[in-house]
């Protein structure tokens, strides 16, 4: 699910880079682990010891901190397609890391509750990784704006959600703010819809991550950047992908560090490698603009945006 | 060959699990599902304590084994009131409870971010940084355990607990106080799962909550289930079994698109045959 927007984001960027004719033929190989630590180190050691790989993508942080060490060890350079805290400590001296940063996403999402003069807002995450944790924290940037806020993070094994869900009807929210994954973001939506409350009140994040994208038709979300329309219809089409959560920042990605591997003198000296990519990171890319910070995380700024016709469409506000 | 050596470092800690699991499940029949948990303690303390604290792998790993001791003797004391699906269920109860405290004691854990940077363990200045020299740590931890295991089974203890396992009110009615030999084993084989739970922190550098659930808790079972109860031998097979089989499936060229559920998928069926045609697993001498 995750994983086939990622792979569409890395063919892509390889396809758009060989147009032209380069100096070396790339081939991506592809392993699942799964999301759990263990099988991301067994398959990053796989992929350096069998398949010889000269850089490794992983996708979120935690993968990317149990990689991170495995490809500094093997003086290899490794990319992340993440979100994260723009002030996270750095992944290592041969990672870099790209995605919206959670104060980006905070910003968007204020702005947006702010626009539509929202003052009382449920937000439910799934207890994973940054999820909950920034759910929280944006429940604090609220409270401190006024808005009468309630967080509830689910264990990421939850399925039902209707019980909770009618108690904060019965409450009196009619708003919700939803961050999670497939495939809770497909049922939290659907069990929402159960109770009535319309699209145009669901406010997301990670929205872009469920299975069958006509649910979240008309549900305005910040997300992992899509790239511009004309991507999106590209991915959608050539790769037929259902979402295209993160493959921007994979293509951004891919496309980076094969702009370093063609241009460096010895695509084996990892310091050279480095030093391009921390010279060139900082650039107009396919999901917004890149900015590279001091701790090696490529930067954008989080896109406000809603799906029409299966599709995402960026927003103004 | 260092894809090899990491497959034989998490080898070793999944041996180190079976061996310890295989003890209470093995050798005294009782069904705990609480490994997940003790396995999480001694990873966690290792991560807290190297990261936050300055502490050393050993000193930190022997915070974190004392601290499952302590706990597990506590737990023990109230498993120890119960048999067979009952002590299932408590000891499972268990797992939920300590995985539910490292995802939500974020102070101290860190909660679902997890910590990073956990470091390696070293010895008068020799560090064990190299794949191949933690390996071979790992694999001497193997060596004591499976020694612990023999010799447990061949003693008048490891015979009581065999006793208890076959028929608790006989073994009652014989004089021996089955409450105390249920406790003591749970805390050692929860002692030997923080041993496990301290390598794996160091060799993955990060940890977060997901390693530590009670699914990972039913998959040591499975391991010592496949590899067969009661057997050191056993218990070293499970472990390889479980490991090696789902790795070997990557190199199987299967299409990406299916790879993931295929691969589960085969995984499954060898496991349903494997109960089906031998029961008691591989190596087993008891059957739950």
């Amino acid at each position: 699910m995750l994983g086939a927007s990622l792979r569409a984001g890395v063919l892509a960027a390889i396809e758009d880079k060989t147009k032209n004719g380069l100096k070396y033929r790339y081939e991506a190989i592809f392993e699942d682990n799964q999301q759990q630590p263990a099988k991301s180190a067994i398959a990053a050691n796989k992929l350096i010891a069998s398949d010889k790989v000269n850089m490794l993508l992983t996708l979120t942080t935690g993968s990317g901190r149990v990689v991170a060490p495995i490809a500094e060890n093997a003086k290899l350079l490794h990319v992340c397609a993440t979100l994260e805290d723009e002030n996270a400590e750095p992944m290592g001296k041969t990672s870099f890391w790209q995605g919206p940063t959670l104060q980006s996403y905070h910003r968007t999402l204020l702005k947006a509750f702010e626009k539509r003069g929202i003052k009382k807002l449920a937000l439910l995450a799934a207890h994973v990784g940054v999820a909950c944790v920034g759910t929280e924290h944006l429940a604090d940037l609220l409270k401190e704006k006024g808005v009468d806020v309630k967080v509830e993070c689910f264990n990421p094994t939850d399925r039902d959600f209707r019980l909770p869900l009618q108690k904060y009807i019965q409450d009196g929210f009619e708003y919700f703010y939803l961050q999670f994954f497939p495939p809770q973001t497909d049922i939290i939506v659907r069990q929402l819809k159960e109770q009535n409350i319309l699209p145009e009140h669901m406010f997301g994040s990670g929205i872009d991550t469920g299975t069958d994208i006509s649910v979240f038709e008309n549900i305005n979300h910040v997300g992992g950047n899509s790239g511009s329309p004309e991507f999106v219809d590209r991915l959608m089409r050539e790769y037929k992908i259902d979402n295209v959560y993160m493959a921007a920042s994979a293509y951004d990605l891919i496309g980076l560090a094969i702009d370093a591997f063609e241009n460096v003198q010895d695509i084996k000296n990892i310091d050279e490698i480095t030093a391009y990519i921390k010279e060139h990171a900082t650039r107009k890319c396919e999901s917004g603009d890149c900015k590279l910070l001091p701790n090696g995380f490529i930067a954008n700024e989080a896109e406000w945006r809603t799906y029409k016709n299966g599709k995402p469409v960026p927003l103004e506000d | 060959m260092e894809y090899l050596i990491n497959i034989g470092i998490l080898f070793c800690i999944y041996a180190m699990l079976a061996l310890s699991l295989n003890m209470v499940v093995g050798l005294s029949g009782l069904i705990s599902l609480a490994h997940a948990a003790f396995y999480g303690i001694g990873a966690y303390a290792v991560a807290i304590l190297m990261t936050s604290h300055g502490f050393s792998f050993w000193s930190a790993m022997l915070v974190g084994v004392l601290l499952n001791g302590i706990t597990a003797f506590l737990v023990g004391k109230i498993l120890s009131k119960f048999k067979g699906d009952y002590y299932a269920i408590v000891s499972a109860g268990l797992s939920v409870i300590v995985f539910s405290v490292l995802l939500n004691f974020k102070t101290l854990t860190k909660g679902p971010l997890g910590i990073y940077g956990i470091g390696k363990p070293s010895i008068l200045g020799f560090s064990f940084y190299s794949s191949g020299s933690f390996l071979m740590l790992a694999l001497v931890f193997v060596a004591l355990f499976y020694a612990l295991f023999v010799l447990i089974d061949r003693s008048s203890f490891g015979r009581a607990l065999k006793g208890l396992r076959e028929d608790e009110e006989l073994t009652v009615f014989l004089g021996y106080k089955t409450d105390k030999y249920k406790s003591v084993i749970f805390t050692l084989s929860a002692m030997m799962a923080g041993v496990a739970g301290s390598f794996f922190a160091s060799y993955i550098a990060f940890i977060d909550p997901t390693s530590f659930q009670l699914a990972e808790g039913i998959f040591f079972f499975t391991m010592i289930t496949v590899g067969g109860l009661s057997s050191a031998f056993g218990s070293i097979v499970g472990a390889a079994i479980l490991l090696i089989l789902p790795e070997s499936l990557r190199f199987l060229g299967l299409p990406y698109e299916t790879a993931a559920q295929l691969q589960q998928l085969i995984y499954g069926a060898l496991l349903v045959l494997m109960m089906a045609f031998r029961p008691q697993g591989l190596f087993g001498k008891f059957r739950v």
